[in-house]
């Protein structure tokens, strides 16, 4: 039950000019139940790659497996192949076009060819689990927010109940709120159902946060593969490929050429302020203790650059 | 997928009838297009044929991508060729069954197939060394005079500007809607004729919406520029004439005139 890419390349046509390569010579394997973060500079070959996945490009050169399966050989469906990977682009409420909220949801369950009951029953599970409340079900969708038609749209691939679902920039353009939402529910998702989560972001704070797995891809080339920790804890190599490091992990660095000798790795705020306070000879106090009390710091040593940094977070 | 369509078929070089200002390419390609009209004579498609090879030559875009504009008429070509070859009346040469190859089939089959080539070779030269948005500014010096019979023009033109700078743009939103759809199960091949018009309306909405979208965002950043409509206007790159301009215009006359002149020659002295 995995994808498995080898050797894939892809190679387009550009007018007058050489053939460019999008991707190239690229191989991983993704096992189901990881929570995959994939990040690279624009034109990096990221959005070319995911679209692989589920078949919607074709590689030029190269082998695609799927559940052991051959992809591109004969015989094999690449519509199934939609089934069980699900795909959301960027801006996915772009795609909304039905009349009601759940004849939309319900479009994907429609093309499996399952009955009417079937479809409707899925469509309320996929629009229950992103948080669309029952009334807006007889709703146009573009009378919605934006964030509840994105909501909707990613609802519309839920109700195909893939095996893993691949999302482009999922929180591009929406507010704080929306944007966590989002993302907790991928993390409910992936929790709860098991499902396999493949996500392109350009946050790294988001990739951190949420993902186990990183895929940093730079010229169409996968530069680097591992854990959050051990991709962001080389933040020499991430500049060079012309990303960046999660904010706290460049602010661990400040502090290290200060004088302090934090781990290079942190990548949370969490394990940031741990590590501090431990620094600082501050006993570790439980989370909820601390965002209750008004604890001021700014009596400690070198403690103006604490609260410049961290603010109202201790 | 659609990426391949190219507006217009424009190709970039550096030759002097890409220089020239898209009027004179616009009257010039109409006053050819007419001539081509004019007595059916060796001598006289002699003349349209040098004329034709000089200019060809001149705009330094290669022949083969000329030939292109050729494929698309090679079936009315081939069926009209057939045609006047063998259902002419008149003298015949030999016959299988009913057809009967005649002189006259086989002199109206000709003339039509020179008629036919050149004129789509004329219009494309013109596509070739003329942008859209080149051509559009022609058409609107060149129709101005409507204005004072109350046709809007200016607001033709700026509409029709817009329409083809759009044209990449909706394309690529197209792309992704499809794909988008594609990744939900659509099937856009599959199916009866009425089965795949209802299949067209998920990517249609959304193109709708996206167009309307996209319009009304226009129309407020134009506005932001203070915009109010295309009275009154000037222009960045205003069409001008030069030199070579009337040097064209120059030629042009030479050429029609030697049109003229030879179909009259070939009339009064019953020549080929």
């Amino acid at each position: 039950m995995s994808i498995k890419l080898q050797h894939i390349t892809y190679q387009y046509e550009s007018q007058g000019e050489e053939p460019k390569k999008a991707i190239d010579d690229i191989s991983l394997e993704i096992k189901p139940g990881e929570f995959i973060g994939i990040i690279g500079h624009t034109g990096s070959g990221k959005s070319t790659l995911i679209q692989h996945f589920n078949g919607l490009l074709k590689a030029t050169s190269g082998s695609y497996y799927f559940d052991g399966e051959d992809v591109y050989g004969k015989g094999f469906s690449i519509r199934d192949l939609c089934k069980k990977v699900g795909f959301s682009f960027q801006y996915p409420e772009y795609q909304l076009f039905e009349a009601t909220v759940l004849d939309d949801v319900c479009f994907g369950p429609k093309n499996m060819g399952l009955t009417r009951a079937e479809q409707e029953k899925r469509a309320r599970e996929a629009l229950e689990a992103v948080g669309i409340p029952k009334k807006y079900e007889m709703k146009s969708p573009f009378l919605l927010s934006g964030g509840e038609k994105r909501r909707v749209a990613i609802a519309g691939v839920l109700a195909m109940e893939p095996q893993y679902f691949i999302l482009d920039e999922p929180t591009a353009g929406l507010d704080p709120i929306g944007r966590k939402k989002i993302l907790d529910l991928l993390k409910k998702l992936w929790k709860e159902k098991g499902m396999t989560i493949i996500l392109v972001s350009h946050s790294m704070e988001d990739i951190a946060d949420y993902a186990t797995r990183v895929l940093v891809m730079k010229t169409g080339k996968l530069l680097m593969d591992g854990t959050p920790k051990q991709i962001f804890g080389q933040m020499n190599k991430m500049q060079e490929a012309g990303l960046s490091v999660p904010d706290v992990t460049k602010c661990v660095h400040m502090l290290n050429e200060r004088g302090f000798s934090f781990s290079e790795d942190i990548t949370q705020i969490g394990e940031a302020k741990d590590a501090i306070l431990a620094a600082l000879g501050e006993k570790v106090l439980p989370v909820s203790y601390a965002r209750k009390s008004s604890y001021s710091v700014s009596n400690l040593s070198g403690s103006n650059l604490m609260s410049d940094i961290f603010g109202s977070e201790l | 997928m659609i990426r391949d369509i190219t507006i217009g078929q424009y190709y970039r070089a550096n030759s002097p009838i890409h220089a020239l200002d898209p009027r004179v390419k616009i009257a010039g390609t109409f006053l050819f297009i007419i001539s081509l009209f004019f007595k059916k004579s060796l001598i006289v498609y002699a003349i349209a044929t040098i004329f034709l090879i000089m200019v060809i030559r001149c705009s330094k875009v290669p022949f083969r991508f000329i030939c292109r504009g050729l494929k698309a008429i090679i079936f009315i070509l081939l069926f009209s060729v057939v045609a006047n070859m063998f259902f002419t009346p008149g003298e015949e040469i030999f016959h299988i069954g009913i057809f009967r190859l005649t002189k006259e089939g086989v002199t109206m089959a000709f003339y039509l197939s020179i008629r036919l080539i050149y004129l789509i070779l004329g219009s494309s030269i013109l596509t070739f060394t003329t942008t859209p948005n080149q051509l559009t500014s022609g058409l609107e010096k060149m129709f101005g005079f409507l204005n004072k019979i109350r046709v809007p023009v200016c607001d033709i033109a700026m509409m029709m500007s817009i329409a083809l700078r759009f044209i990449p743009i909706l394309t690529e939103e197209l792309d992704k809607i499809m794909k988008a759809q594609m990744a939900r199960g659509a099937d856009f091949d599959e199916g009866n004729l009425i089965q795949k018009m209802k299949n067209m309306i998920p990517l249609l909405v959304p193109l709708f919406v996206a167009a309307i979208r996209r319009a009304n965002d226009l129309a407020m950043a134009m506005e932001a520029r203070c915009y109010h409509g295309s009275e009154g206007r000037t222009k960045m790159k205003p069409l001008r004439y030069s030199v070579i301009d009337g040097k064209a215009y120059a030629i042009l006359g030479l050429y029609m005139i030697s049109m003229i002149g030879a179909s009259v020659f070939v009339t009064k002295f019953h020549l080929v």
